[in-house]
């Protein structure tokens, strides 16, 4: 994921502000007809744009049950689907082994004497979940 | 205000638009599923940006015919591009495993790898689903079985399967 947030933000907003600051220093002619705010309106679309791809990724890169049980619904379609078949198909260490080596792969999570405690940016990114769900009025739930 | 100023705030501002009336829909509307009642937010958040942008944008200006699609065109763009990402940050926030595994992480302090997985029992995580799956009307159950009801997420999962084959990615990891 965060090759992804390199990718598509970090390195296209250096390159097109880098660009335009360049337009003034050494008069190049890239992006010199462009506005500050012109460059601010494209990196806007760029990153709304970006956003999309960024955030279904994980559909494609994680197993999500949900949609896993869709796909299986898909073969018995007719006959439909117990949940006792669909919990055959799923083994512990894809619902949670797999997310905890995520999370320690994103820094998200460290792992020391066995134990895992969160980072400065595990704990960033759940106390703002935590926030945005209180906000909502709602409790922290994830899956 | 200069105009393209205007659309900028205009976009930049929609997402706290959006998680506004969230805020009010979600209080207002307990019993509704917590997706749908995201996307009815952002459906419903797209009124008064519209509204907006043709008051404090096309009303006064003589664009063109080309430059008021062209306004138009880019303001719905990055306002639906804008409210697609706050629902997945939304349902992040409902359904995603890693976001459990962080809270308990940190309401505990530090976890063993096998507290973790306690925390998980698949029958759990997979009724979990099936209720969210029902609710949202992707699944029918009879009262024994499961079968695929409206086929929107359905779709999503096959774009999602296609993509992961495209990507290269592991396509066995689920026996």
């Amino acid at each position: 994921m965060s090759a992804l947030f390199l990718t598509f933000l970090f390195i296209p907003a250096w390159i097109i502000f880098g660009l335009f600051i360049s337009s003034f220093k050494w008069n190049s002619f890239v992006f010199s007809d462009f506005s500050l705010l012109e460059i601010m309106a494209i990196y806007l679309l760029h990153f709304a744009l970006s956003g999309i791809y960024i955030s279904s990724y994980p559909a494609a890169q994680a197993i999500s049950p949900s949609l896993h049980i869709l796909l299986m619904c898909r073969g018995d379609a007719q006959g439909g689907l117990t949940k006792e078949k669909m919990l055959q198909r799923f083994t512990r260490l894809h619902i949670v082994e797999e997310r905890v080596k995520d999370l320690v792969n994103t820094g998200m999570v460290k792992q020391e004497d066995g134990k895992f405690t969160l980072t400065f940016w595990g704990n960033l990114i759940v106390s703002s979940a935590i926030l945005y769900r209180r906000l909502l009025d709602l409790d922290l739930k994830g899956g | 205000m200069n105009i393209l100023a205007r659309i900028l705030c205009l976009s930049i501002f929609s997402p706290l638009l959006i998680l506004a009336i969230h805020a009010v829909v979600s209080r207002l509307f307990r019993k509704l599923a917590p997706q749908l009642a995201a996307v009815l937010s952002i459906g419903f958040a797209q009124f008064p940006l519209i509204f907006l942008l043709w008051w404090k944008v096309l009303k006064n200006v003589h664009f063109s015919g080309l430059e008021s699609f062209a306004a138009v065109f880019y303001s719905i763009t990055v306002f639906l591009s804008l409210g697609y990402l706050y629902f997945h940050i939304f349902n992040t926030s409902e359904t995603a495993r890693r976001i459990r595994i962080l809270y308990e992480i940190k309401t505990s302090g530090h976890l063993s790898k096998e507290n973790i997985i306690a925390l998980y029992k698949i029958d759990d995580i997979i009724e979990m689903r099936l209720k969210r799956l029902v609710e949202t009307k992707q699944l029918a159950f009879n009262g024994k079985t499961y079968r695929l009801d409206q086929r929107l997420l359905y779709w999503a999962a096959i774009f999602a399967a296609t993509w992961r084959a495209i990507l290269g990615l592991n396509r066995d990891e689920m026996r």
